[in-house]
């Protein structure tokens, strides 16, 4: 009779401790964001959109947006006004088909990566085409859909090669140095990568969409770890992703995160522990993913690539989450 | 010697002339140029799971294009659909072909609707649907939808435009369960 008492309290025990876990974790964690602002509307004008899907922001603050359906590159100053775009619809050097990112150097260098086309393409900071890299294929500096770009302090550039589900860096030139990752859902594996962002130790932090999670690497490659699980998400946990596709770090060490099948941006410490949460607002698409990409303004502010909706939003990060 | 050198010389050569001929018809086709004029008006709607992503639909899109028989393709995500509009006179797709491409794009194929122009014809115990524009020409399988199309004779022989289930047939790009039929009325352009 004593044995079962205790093992009834022991349930009520571990029951509560579930409870508080689950419950806890979603409802007592401050928002961390409050949306400010809202740029663009669907059109192929200037400031307008057709499915944005990449975005960064050069040393002085303007924003530079991939308009992918309207294949151009679109800059606009640190208040959302327009001030000038580059490329077209073709495959000739300057052109685009698909372009789903957009990376500046810290020496002014535009990438941009071409989802059809297989190849990244460098413009000056005027818009000027440069020069370009990749072809379609599965070999060193080949393409299967490369969909994230960033450029770290040494001006290397790091694509997310989608299908190829791998990291592939090469120099400001465009040749080739190395691969991170490859498929797999194990540490050090990816499953369709998405973006990339670096923490202020020059480490990566990759998009690992549809592994559900984000995974941290040092620039040589070597896995430092994952955050988020697949299986989180069943439990309905904050911290659980659902096809993260964008990540971005801010001056402050905050990690930004476009959980787009959750329609959400995720705020993260850099130690990758859950802080808050903003969920899109004015949706008028709520069966697509979206947003699918972030990036981090000069003045601390965030800015969220809203695809479907056709817009960019631009998010003040409270006190509380600073 | 120097023969052999010669002959190994051209050997490698030829090797590498196949294989990047061989990765080109993988890879490397040219996305259709100008392909919006030269829409048929034959198209298929495809559902699939998954198509909530863009960067998943734009990899099925991306498959399309490669394959040079596609004029248009366009995205209806809120629903999952995907329309791929067919090249003018470009032979029709198989359901093989398109369910490879789904796969490729790593989803998961659920149905396709074909979207066609043409003639309903009976021959013998048969019921074909000849295709205008390519004349590719198609078995009809029969259900309610057909024995009504049929019952109506005014429509046999015309040009109608069919919605139909796309299903796989042997030694065929497919075969057609229809379930709507109407008079074809070309528009302008």
């Amino acid at each position: 009779m004593r044995f079962h008492w205790l093992l009834a309290a022991a349930i009520l025990l571990l029951g509560a401790g579930l409870l508080i876990l689950v419950v806890g974790t979603n409802a007592c964690t401050p928002s961390g964001y409050q949306l400010v602002a809202t740029w663009g509307e669907t059109g192929s004008g200037p400031g307008q959109f057709s499915e944005p899907m990449g975005i960064d922001v050069d040393r002085e603050g303007f924003v530079y947006v991939a308009d992918s359906r309207n294949q151009r590159i679109q800059k606009l100053d640190p208040d959302g006004r327009f001030v000038m775009q580059f490329g077209e619809l073709g495959d000739e050097p300057g052109q685009f088909e698909k372009p789903v990112d957009v990376a500046v150097a810290p020496g002014g260098t535009i990438y941009v990566s071409d989802y059809d086309l297989d190849r990244v393409q460098a413009f000056s900071s005027s818009g000027q085409y440069l020069f370009s890299w990749g072809e379609s294929g599965e070999g060193k500096g080949q393409f299967r859909a490369p969909a994230g770009l960033a450029v770290d302090k040494k001006d290397h550039v790091y694509v997310a090669d989608f299908y190829n589900a791998r990291i592939q860096v090469f120099d400001s030139k465009g040749n080739w140095r190395g691969t991170i990752g490859a498929k797999g859902h194990g540490k050090g594996q990816l499953n369709y990568p998405t973006d990339i962002a670096f923490d202020g130790a020059g480490n990566l932090i990759v998009a690992d969409a549809y592994n559900h999670r984000l995974q941290r690497f040092t620039p040589e490659g070597k896995s430092l770890g994952t955050w988020g699980f697949r299986w989180k998400r069943f439990l309905g946990l904050s911290s659980a992703f659902h096809v993260p596709s964008g990540v971005a770090v801010d001056k402050g060490g905050n990690v930004h995160v476009a959980d787009s099948a959750n329609k959400r941006v995720s705020l993260l410490s850099l130690a990758g522990n859950y802080k808050g949460q903003w969920v899109l607002s004015d949706d008028r698409h709520p069966n697509v993913y979206s947003p699918t990409r972030v990036a981090a303004a000069l003045d601390g502010e965030i800015l969220v690539v809203d695809t479907s909706n056709n817009r960019i939003l631009l998010l003040h990060l409270g006190k509380q989450a600073r | 010697m120097k023969h052999i050198k010669v002959i190994c010389t051209v050997a490698l050569a030829a090797v590498v002339v196949i294989f990047a001929s061989l990765s080109t018809d993988l890879w490397g086709k040219d996305i259709v140029k100008d392909a919006a004029s030269k829409k048929s008006v034959n198209r298929f709607l495809i559902r699939a799971d998954g198509l909530a992503c863009y960067f998943c639909a734009y990899g099925l899109e991306r498959y399309f294009k490669k394959s040079g028989k596609i004029a248009a393709f366009d995205m209806h995500m809120e629903e999952g659909v995907v329309e791929a509009t067919l090249l003018k006179g470009e032979p029709i797709l198989g359901v093989e072909t398109i369910e490879s491409y789904i796969y490729d794009a790593g989803f998961t194929f659920r149905s396709i609707k074909a979207v066609l122009v043409g003639q309903v014809e009976q021959r013998g115990g048969r019921i074909i649907f000849r295709i205008s524009d390519t004349g590719d020409e198609l078995t009809v399988r029969k259900n309610s939808a057909l024995e009504k199309l049929l019952k109506d004779k005014g429509v046999l022989g015309q040009e109608v435009q069919i919605v139909a289930v796309a299903e796989k047939e042997e030694g065929a790009p497919m075969a057609l369960v229809i379930e709507k039929a109407e008079p074809w009325v070309p528009t302008e352009g």
